[in-house]
């Protein structure tokens, strides 16, 4: 494997990713059998569970075998495992190059998407690609081909933020294209009008898909650790603010708490995972925070 | 106008670089920083980062000031009297200056200063002005006269130097007043200008009289802090010497000087005889006492020295001529039953009767007397005159014929010690002009009387300066009580206690009597009345008192710079003590150097020492306030004067006034410092 692949996939991380399993909290159709729960009990070929038999069932689904055993009426359900079709929705704007602790919040963000494609990729789910700034600059369409991977490991490497953010009206485009369900992880620091934004969101999630939103900071966007007088460049305009850090500081993380607080409110009522993420913690930490999250919700 | 007293320190002024290139190397240069979130920011950030240059501007400033606060401080700033130079168009004005050229002058550049002070006002009077200068010491001189020549003036100024006298300020401001009083002019000002030490003032005791119309302005220049300094106080022999060993006691006086260590040399004829460490402090008066390997037979000169350094060199060697011993004649006039009369081998008989304890003590004195015993009833049928010194033990038991004799022997020039008896104490007052109430006793020996000190005005003081200890403090069990307030007798002088109970009563009192002098001791001779005689230091002081004598017949020799020889006859040579010869003419001026003289005349030649007035080494300034009422009653301008010395006793070098300058500078910087701290306070948070 190339090492440019070897630098997105991180194997310890996959190691910790390969004792996990990741299910889809919707159902999803699927042609492929997969880990996946089907919409289509009762026809499938993997067992579920036994319960009792109800009034209205068809009779034809009870199991004898069992009635002959306990002499009672049981229901014998199946569930199909089906295949998941995932987007991986990443954000190459401008904003998305900063990064103060040695990492980049794009690097932060191809790591991730590389991650989860692998996961995916080895639970045989079909993984696409959508790659935006103000357009959508790369797209795959989810495939479960062998290669297909390394392609989409390559198309993000190709890409350098350098442009503005129009994520709303962007994933508004991404959602209008989608054509079957299934699960869309946008990674994105969402650094654009959030009542926008969470519009193009529940767009995403009107087909009923299963949205999973990784909203990517910085530590020094986090927590502003600057001192002394300070020239601020918006890497998106290159406008210019100076302004002392220490004054500025209180009223700065006040206004950036709002901005989270209306993203993890407004999600959750919408039923969207959000998760904040911290570029400085670890990779796997932050993602095996998502798919604990994730397993709760199965 | 603005002046410094420590000029220097306004170089550390520069200083304030420090923080002006500190803030420049220092400061927060703006960082550039990409922030993607910068929308987050609040709108009011611009105006925190004009704040804070402002902010950091003012803590500049602030420090820049208190570094320039702080040494414009110590450079000890005071404003000149502008106002007392007379303006260029007041015409008619006349001035003089006194300028102080006693040896304290030569300390630090006390004199550099006084002369900068006199050129500066001499350069600010109007053209048409009248001018003059008196430099002055123990005698005052006018080194320029009456001139409207500002150039003359200056010229003196430079010609005119410091010596080693001692200081007479009334007789120098007297003089300037009477030039100044010859100078045709509207107004007539003196400028005095010295150093103003205490010893200056002794002689003064209300105020300077000056002719009328005449304004008299100090003009202190002493260095605000006291300036450290060490001298030999005093250099002379013990009368304990014995043949072979000259007993000399050396006394260093420290003045205003904080610790030190140095070292403590006898020469003579150039060779290094003894040295000694010694240690002194502030106020100390340090007492080495030297056993020199010298003959008692033989005249000696001694040079003192010692070798710490100070603002006032000058003083830190002393010359002194240890005299051959000199056998005195002494009459011992004492009641008794059997009396041997004659010369020294008759006088050394047996003596029944007489008074044991004297006997004890005449013969204790040696070979350095040649004492004569006579009975009161035989006083007068010896030559007085050949005898310098005497002792009446008992007088009141004398015959009235005896103590006539005994007091035309004063007034040739004797010197007599009395010990009173159990008489009519009426007696002493006839012989010593004291008057007494009755005796005080004490039964309870316990309740003994304490001589406590020898009094410092009195002129034993210089045989023996380290004063109380000269009687080894004896006990009085009775004594005469003296009334001090007798009426001096005609003829005679002051009556001075020089020694005293410790309820204050005299014990040992002087008298000045003609050419002489009487020494009355209030107890008597005997150890039920007190245990004087006990004393082992009873001996040397009563031989102090009667030593006194043996100066009438020795060659004076030691003087004090500015005394003027008395005994050079005309043909004497005088060889100073750089080996200089001086004519005949300046044989009658005053002995201007401190050292040993040689002085031949006819076939004798005799050496004799010089030394600076003690007094002159304390350059301790007077207090601003006795400075400021130099000239109180001086004449129709008084209120002026006073008004016009007191402002410049304030305002020019009083030190206290100095202080009050320097204390608002030092509060203006920490003031400063105060506002810096808040100010940074804030800005670091």
């Amino acid at each position: 494997m190339p090492e440019t692949h070897q630098r997105f996939l991180q194997p310890k991380l996959l190691a910790l990713l390969g004792k996990m399993e990741l299910r889809a909290a919707t159902v999803v159709e699927g042609v492929m059998a997969g880990l996946h729960r089907s919409p289509y009990r009762g026809l499938s070929i993997e067992f579920a569970e036994y319960r009792h038999y109800q009034p209205g069932d068809e009779p034809k689904r009870i199991d004898w075998k069992a009635y002959a055993r306990s002499d009672r009426h049981y229901i014998k359900e199946f569930e199909d495992e089906v295949n998941l079709e995932a987007r991986i929705v990443m954000d190459a704007s401008a904003s998305m190059s900063f990064g103060s602790n040695g990492i980049t919040k794009w690097q932060y963000t191809g790591y991730m998407a590389a991650s989860l494609a692998y996961l995916l990729q080895s639970q045989r789910d079909e993984i696409g690609l959508v790659v935006l700034d103000e357009d959508i600059r790369v797209e795959f369409q989810p495939k479960h081909l062998r290669g297909h991977l390394i392609r989409l490991i390559g198309a993000m490497e190709s890409v350098t933020p350098s442009r503005e953010t129009r994520l709303a009206s962007v994933l508004h485009r991404v959602a209008a294209k989608l054509r079957r369900r299934g699960m869309i992880i946008v990674l994105s620091d969402l650094l654009d009008d959030p009542a926008e934004v969470i519009a193009a969101l529940r767009h995403l999630q009107f087909g009923g898909n299963d949205v999973v939103v990784f909203h990517l900071l910085d530590p020094a966007e986090l927590r502003f650790d600057f001192s002394g007088p300070t020239r601020f460049i918006d890497p998106e305009t290159n406008a210019m603010v100076p302004a002392l850090a220490e004054d500025v500081k209180g009223p700065y993380l006040d206004a950036l708490g709002a901005f989270l607080k209306t993203y993890r409110e407004e999600l959750g009522k919408t039923n969207i995972a959000y998760t904040l993420i911290d570029t400085s913690e670890p990779l796997d930490r932050a993602l095996l925070a998502f798919l604990s999250y994730r397993m709760k919700r199965k | 106008m603005l002046a410094f007293i420590n000029p220097m320190y306004l170089l550390a002024g520069t200083a304030v670089l420090a923080p002006v290139l500190l803030h420049l190397l220092l400061r927060n240069r703006p960082q550039r920083k990409i922030l993607p979130t910068m929308r987050f920011l609040p709108g009011t950030s611009q105006q925190s980062v004009a704040m804070h240059r402002l902010k950091n501007i003012l803590l500049l400033i602030l420090r820049a000031a208190a570094v320039l606060l702080i040494a414009l401080a110590f450079s000890r700033p005071y404003f000149e009297r502008r106002q007392i130079v007379p303006a260029q168009d007041e015409a008619g004005e006349a001035v003089v200056f006194a300028i102080d050229a006693s040896m304290s002058m030569r300390a630090n550049d006390r004199w550099r200063v006084a002369v900068d002070r006199a050129m500066t006002l001499n350069r600010a009077l109007a053209a048409d002005s009248r001018r003059g200068v008196v430099v002055f010491d123990r005698a005052p001189q006018v080194a320029c006269g009456d001139t409207d020549d500002a150039l003359a003036v200056e010229t003196a100024l430079k010609q005119a130097a410091p010596g080693y006298g001692s200081t007479d300020l009334a007789a120098g401001v007297r003089a300037a007043a009477d030039l100044a009083a010859t100078m045709n002019a509207k107004t007539r000002n003196v400028y005095v200008i010295s150093d103003f030490q205490r010893a200056g003032f002794k002689q003064i005791t209300g105020s300077i009289d000056i002719p009328e119309g005449i304004s008299l302005t100090p003009m202190p220049i002493a260095e605000e802090e006291h300036s450290a300094n060490v001298a030999i106080a005093a250099c002379a022999e013990k009368p304990e010497s014995l043949p072979g060993h000259r007993l000399v006691r050396v006394q260093v006086a420290a003045f205003n000087t904080d610790k030190a260590d140095g070292t403590v040399t006898l020469e003579s004829g150039n060779k290094s005889l003894e040295s000694r460490a010694i240690h002194v402090g502030a106020g100390d008066r340090v007492v080495e006492d030297f056993d020199l390997p010298l003959s008692l037979d033989a005249q000696c000169v001694v040079t003192a020295r010692v070798d710490i350094k100070d603002a006032l060199p000058d003083d830190n060697a002393l010359t002194v001529v240890l005299p051959a011993r000199v056998t005195l004649p002494l009459l011992v006039c004492t009641p008794t039953d059997v009396v041997a009369m004659g010369g020294p081998e008759a006088s050394r008989t047996a003596l029944p009767g007489a008074n044991p304890y004297l006997k004890a003590v005449v013969a204790a004195f040696g070979a350095t007397v040649r004492p004569t015993w006579l009975a009161p009833a035989q006083v007068g049928t010896l030559p007085a005159r050949e005898y310098r010194a005497a002792i009446a033990n008992a007088p009141e038991s004398f015959p009235a014929k005896a103590i006539e004799s005994l007091k035309a022997f004063v007034r040739d020039g004797g010197v007599l010690v009395v010990f009173p008896g159990d008489g009519d104490p009426s007696v002493l007052q006839d012989l010593a002009g004291v008057r007494t109430d009755g005796w005080e006793s004490s039964i309870d020996r316990d309740q003994f009387q304490l001589v406590t000190y020898v009094a410092s005005d009195s002129a034993l003081t210089s045989l023996d300066e380290s004063g109380a200890t000269v009687l080894g403090f004896p006990k009085a069990f009775r004594y005469l009580k003296v009334v001090e307030q007798t009426p001096d007798p005609a003829g005679s002088g002051a009556m001075h206690a020089i020694a005293r109970l410790d309820n204050s009563l005299p014990f040992v009192v002087e008298r000045k009597m003609g050419q002489g002098t009487v020494y009355l001791f209030t107890a008597p001779l005997a150890p039920k009345d007190s245990d004087l005689v006990l004393r082992a230091g009873f001996t040397p002081f009563l031989y102090h008192l009667l030593d006194r004598g043996v100066d009438l017949i020795r060659p004076k020799t030691s003087y004090i710079v500015g005394d003027t020889l008395v005994d050079a006859t005309d043909g004497a040579v005088l060889a100073g003590p750089d080996g200089r010869e001086f004519d005949a003419e300046l044989l009658r001026r005053p002995l201007a150097s401190p050292g040993a003289y040689t002085l031949r005349q006819a076939a004798n030649e005799r050496v004799f020492a010089v030394r600076t007035d003690p007094e002159e080494s304390d350059l301790t300034p007077l207090d601003s306030q006795r400075i400021a009422a130099m000239g109180r009653t001086a004449s129709i301008d008084a209120q002026t004067l006073v008004a016009s010395a007191a402002d410049v006793a304030r305002n020019d070098s009083d030190p206290d006034a100095n202080q009050q300058v320097w204390w608002y500078l030092m509060a203006a910087a920490l003031a400063c410092l105060g506002a810096e701290t808040m100010v940074a306070s804030r800005t670091s948070r």
